[in-house]
């Protein structure tokens, strides 16, 4: 009895001997690891420091090297990781760039700057597919601070992208972004809006580009880009008294832009050509009628090429029967001698017969060289009225 | 207590077997917990050990300073080897097969001073830029400490033999932070065979020192490669043909060693002295370019997962990393072979798949991936453990998505190392050192002899039915006196000759005549279950599996023997042949 109880005991005291050892090298061990950690996070920190040093003062070679030690010490720190990853795209290495980048999407699908770097590459690749995708992933993303701005800018990148590639597919995508951002942009903030009536304007959509420059306008009224950026807008969804309002300031703060100079002009021309303006007397609008029939005439009369054959003309100058340079002068002169400001005036039929053949002299004339300023405007009144026809 | 005389701890009185407080058997797994923290906490302190001292030797940054590349592994060379030559002679090479020594010819025992020598000499030689890497020793270490604790327990003679395995396990799960293979790898290559009381041991100690080793170095996997995904099912070929290139680099690394040591073993004292030295300053001299090659190389082996090198780098690299690994194991540097077996996989797999970028951008996924299938490749090449290269790949890179390409990569490398160099590492190297311990390879290549190479068909005199028995005069006649008899039920059973005709003759059925039902084989049963199933049996049946009342052949103590003895002269041929 006393020996068995001398076994058990002993095999209880070899028990304890063994747990009373792992505590204390347990004890140890997390003394030792809680240095060996500092040590590393100290060695980390340093390295991370130089590497953002070297990356702000724009030296990326440099910067990657700092950084994949930091990262050495840390290896699932997420900052080192991504931080590494930019510096690598800084320094034109996009494939390890994007390796890392991958590593860190593994690990957070959602994460919005990491899409955003990802989008970039696949970007810079024209892997167009990948790239909206990152885009989209990143709009949508998880960001950490200021989601909504970060959405914003992402949508602009992203339109900007798809603009730039100059692709009908590509710039109906941007057309749908860029619409989507006109609903989502504060109408208070001017340079969101600005930004945005830029692309719209890129994106063919004038009117809506017009109306993001008014309301830049109307948060911050005298924003030249923004003025630029509407006028360019109103003239070009043809809203020329618009257009006027906009150059007039752009011009008297720069008399020397000599494209704004030559637009208002241009407006201006327009305006004092247009037959159709609102307000005007039907004296007026027959003395304009016939003043743009004179404009188109003469133009035509210069250059009044004979009649090419069909073949050889381009299809995009391809003329209706009847509507080429040669059958409209002789139209013209037909019609002279019943052209008057009186008979016009009073017979509103005829009035837009003569306006009708003085736009289509205009636009025949078209490949007869450069126009001039009043042509150009005669040329814009012309468009204007066939659109609305 | 010198190694070949190790403490026997067989007698009853001095062992816990037979105690009441806990049976031999929980106690068995109740150490294997212990032992796996104990493990754990070693292997922290180890790789701890490793980098602090590598931030002693070369500073904090990856790239070391060009003036200390030769000096330190030199110098740190000179002081290994004196340690190793003077102290520890017991530490020398990874550590694998020290264990196995450990458990087929010390049973069990392995001196405490190995432990010790083996964590300061490898941590010095890792720590200082030898080409090798943790793992083995960390192996070698749990398998000390595990031996160290059941000499101390007075554990029975029996469970000291397997309380090694148990801690190399734990060791080698805490290194690479990989239960599986670990337990695995031990089970494959040290205990060779799979025995299900040892591996519910082995596994509570592999899964104890993860726990430890996670709680204080974190629960990351070894490595975080970029997301795998096949391109197009033609990649399968690129990793066929990686699967190719490992298996020949494999080659290459396991005949560099098999030349290489055993003559720089044969050189005198004063040249063990000198070659860690001379290893650590060539290897000097090449990091001066490729600073990649030193130590176990595992932040490098993140790099080129990440693309940062071109794939004629990554070539070089692998080729200077054999090189380097060569040297350092050649040498007698104590460090151990895994870390750059998984190095050289990373760079060849970064290397073909670079090349695939190049040839097929738009087929081709990531590098990293390639470099984590080539890991798996080079390990079944070199050490030629396929299970655990598969799963240590799945395990160091948490992506469980990369498993087809690992497996076609890993077999083609397993198969073409294996048929160009047929003796696997281990092997070769413990019959280097002398020893003849036993091969799981070895034993995969041996074909088991079943029932059907032994059995004949049964002659119809010697097979009856009871209920159709012929007269006793007919059976006198018969030859032998041992017949089978099919019972009523269909089942076979034996009767002598003289019970027989008792049974003939009085058809009272009396049940102690009644034939005996026989313990019954199969055709594929392997010659060691008819040897235990015969018994004093002149014969059994062999019966169908599908229909057990179908007889299809006898089997005889003398079939069995006579199967063994043909195969024997079979093999001896072989081997003459090989030979010649």
């Amino acid at each position: 009895m006393a020996s068995r109880f001398n076994i058990i005991h002993r095999e209880h005291l070899l028990l304890a001997w063994l747990i009373a050892v792992i505590v204390v090298f347990f004890s140890l061990t997390t003394f030792a690891a809680r240095a060996y950690h500092r040590k590393q996070e100290r060695f980390g920190a340093v390295w991370y420091r130089r590497g953002e040093q070297a990356l702000k003062q724009s030296r990326p070679a440099d910067a990657v090297e700092d950084l994949r030690n930091a990262l050495a010490y840390s290896r699932d720190n997420d900052l080192y990781r991504l931080r590494l990853a930019q510096a690598l795209m800084a320094d034109k290495l996009p494939q390890e760039a994007r390796s890392h980048l991958l590593s860190l999407w593994e690990k957070e699908p959602g994460d919005g700057t990491i899409n955003l770097e990802l989008a970039r590459l696949a970007a810079m690749w024209e892997d167009t597919r990948q790239a909206v995708r990152y885009y989209h992933a990143a709009i949508y993303g998880v960001w950490p601070d200021e989601p909504t701005a970060h959405r914003w800018q992402i949508r602009f990148e992203l339109s900007e992208y798809l603009l730039r590639r100059n692709i009908a597919q590509d710039t109906k995508d941007a057309q749908a972004e860029l619409v989507s951002l006109a609903g989502e942009l504060p109408s208070r903030d001017a340079a969101g809006q600005t930004h945005l009536g830029t692309l719209l304007l890129r994106a063919g959509l004038n009117a809506r580009a017009l109306a993001a420059f008014r309301a830049a306008l109307a948060a911050q009224p005298n924003l030249m880009p923004a003025l630029n950026g509407a006028s360019e807008a109103a003239f070009s969804v043809g809203e020329y008294q618009t257009a006027r309002h906009y150059l007039l300031p752009i011009v008297a703060q720069n008399p020397k832009d000599e494209s704004s100079l030559e637009m208002l002009n241009l407006c201006e021309l327009v305006l004092k050509l247009d037959p159709f303006a609102r307000g005007l007397t039907s004296q007026e609008r027959a003395r304009r009628a016939l003043h743009g029939l004179q404009l188109a005439l003469a133009r035509a009369q210069k250059c009044a090429p004979p009649a090419p054959a069909p073949a050889s003309r381009p299809a995009s100058q391809t003329t209706p029967p009847g509507d080429d340079v040669s059958s409209l002068l002789a139209q013209a002169a037909s019609k002279k001698s019943r052209l008057s400001e009186r008979a016009l005036a009073s017979n509103s039929k005829a009035l837009e017969d003569t306006v009708d053949l003085a736009f289509k002299l205009e636009k025949a004339s078209a490949p007869c060289g450069p126009a001039g300023l009043e042509d150009k405007a005669l040329g814009l009144l012309a468009q204007q009225w066939e659109a609305s026809r | 207590m010198s190694a070949s005389s190790p403490p026997a701890n067989d007698d009853a009185a001095g062992t816990f077997a037979g105690r009441r407080f806990l049976g031999e058997d929980q106690l068995f797994l109740l150490l294997s917990i212990l032992i796996g923290i104990f493990a754990g906490l070693a292997v922290v302190c180890f790789r701890m050990s490793i980098d602090a001292l590598r931030w002693i030797f070369f500073g904090s940054g990856l790239l070391p300073p060009l003036q200390r590349v030769v000096l330190v592994p030199g110098v740190v060379g000179l002081v290994v080897a004196f340690l190793v030559v003077r102290f520890f002679p017991r530490v020398r090479g990874s550590g694998v097969n020290q264990t196995k020594s450990a458990l087929y010819i010390y049973d069990g025992y392995i001196p405490g001073s190995t432990i010790i020598g083996k964590f300061i000499t490898s941590a010095l030689a890792i720590g200082s830029g030898q080409s090798l890497g943790p793992e083995d020793p960390s192996l070698q270490i749990g398998a000390g400490l595990a031996s160290l604790i059941g000499r101390r327990l007075k554990l029975s003679r029996e469970n000291l033999r397997l309380i090694a395995p148990v801690g190399a396990a734990a060791g080698l799960a805490a290194a690479f932070n990989t239960p599986i293979a670990a337990v695995l790898f031990v089970i494959e290559e040290v205990i060779g065979r799979w025995s299900a009381g040892v591996l519910g041991a082995v596994v509570l100690a592999a899964v104890s020192s993860v726990v430890v080793e996670r709680w204080f170095l974190g629960a990351e996997p070894l490595f975080r490669a970029p997301g795998y995904r096949l391109e197009s099912p033609g990649e399968l070929l690129a990793y066929a043909i990686l699967g190719v290139a490992g298996g020949l680099a494999a080659m290459v690394f396991v005949k560099s060693i098999k030349l290489l040591r055993p003559r720089l073993k044969a050189l005198p004292t004063w040249g063990q002295y000198l070659l860690p030295a001379v290893a650590g300053v060539l290897i000097g001299l090449i990091s001066r370019h490729y600073p990649q090659v030193m130590g176990a190389g595992y932040d490098y082996m993140d790099q080129a997962m990440h693309d940062q090198y071109a794939w004629e780098v990554l070539g070089i690299l692998a080729g200077l990393k054999i090189l380097t690994t060569v040297l350092s194991f050649s040498s007698g540097t104590p460090g151990g072979l895994f870390a750059p077996t998984l190095f050289i996989g990373a760079m060849v797999g970064g290397a073909v798949g670079g090349v695939e970028r190049l040839l097929f951008p738009h087929f081709t996924g990531p590098l990293g991936a390639y470099a984590l299938v080539g890991m798996g490749a080079l390990f079944a090449g070199i050490l030629r453990a396929p299970m655990t290269s598969v799963f240590l790949v799945l395990e160091v890179s948490g992506n469980y998505a990369i498993i087809l390409p690992v497996i076609i990569s890993n077999a083609l490398a397993y198969l073409i190392s294996r048929s160009l160099q047929p003796t696997p590492i281990f092997d070769l190297l413990s019959r280097q050192d002398g020893l003849d311990l036993p091969s799981l390879e070895e034993d995969r290549e041996v074909t088991v002899l079943r029932v059907e190479d032994a059995m004949r068909s049964p002659t119809p005199q010697a097979t009856l039915r009871l209920e159709a028995l012929p007269p006793p005069e007919v059976l006198r006649s018969l030859p032998g006196d041992f017949f089978l008899v099919q019972n009523r039920s269909g089942k076979w059973g034996g009767l002598s000759k003289a019970k027989l005709i008792e049974l003939a003759s009085d058809r009272a059925s009396r049940v102690d005549l009644h034939p005996q039902d026989l313990p019954h084989l199969h055709p594929d049963h392997s010659l060691d279950v008819a040897m235990r199933r015969i018994g004093d049996w002149p014969f059994l049946p062999v019966v169908h599996r599908a229909e057990t009342n179908k007889l299809v052949g006898v089997v005889s103590l003398a079939d069995i023997l006579e199967a063994y003895r043909k195969r024997g002269s079979e093999l001896d041929e072989l081997a003459e042949s090989v030979d010649s």
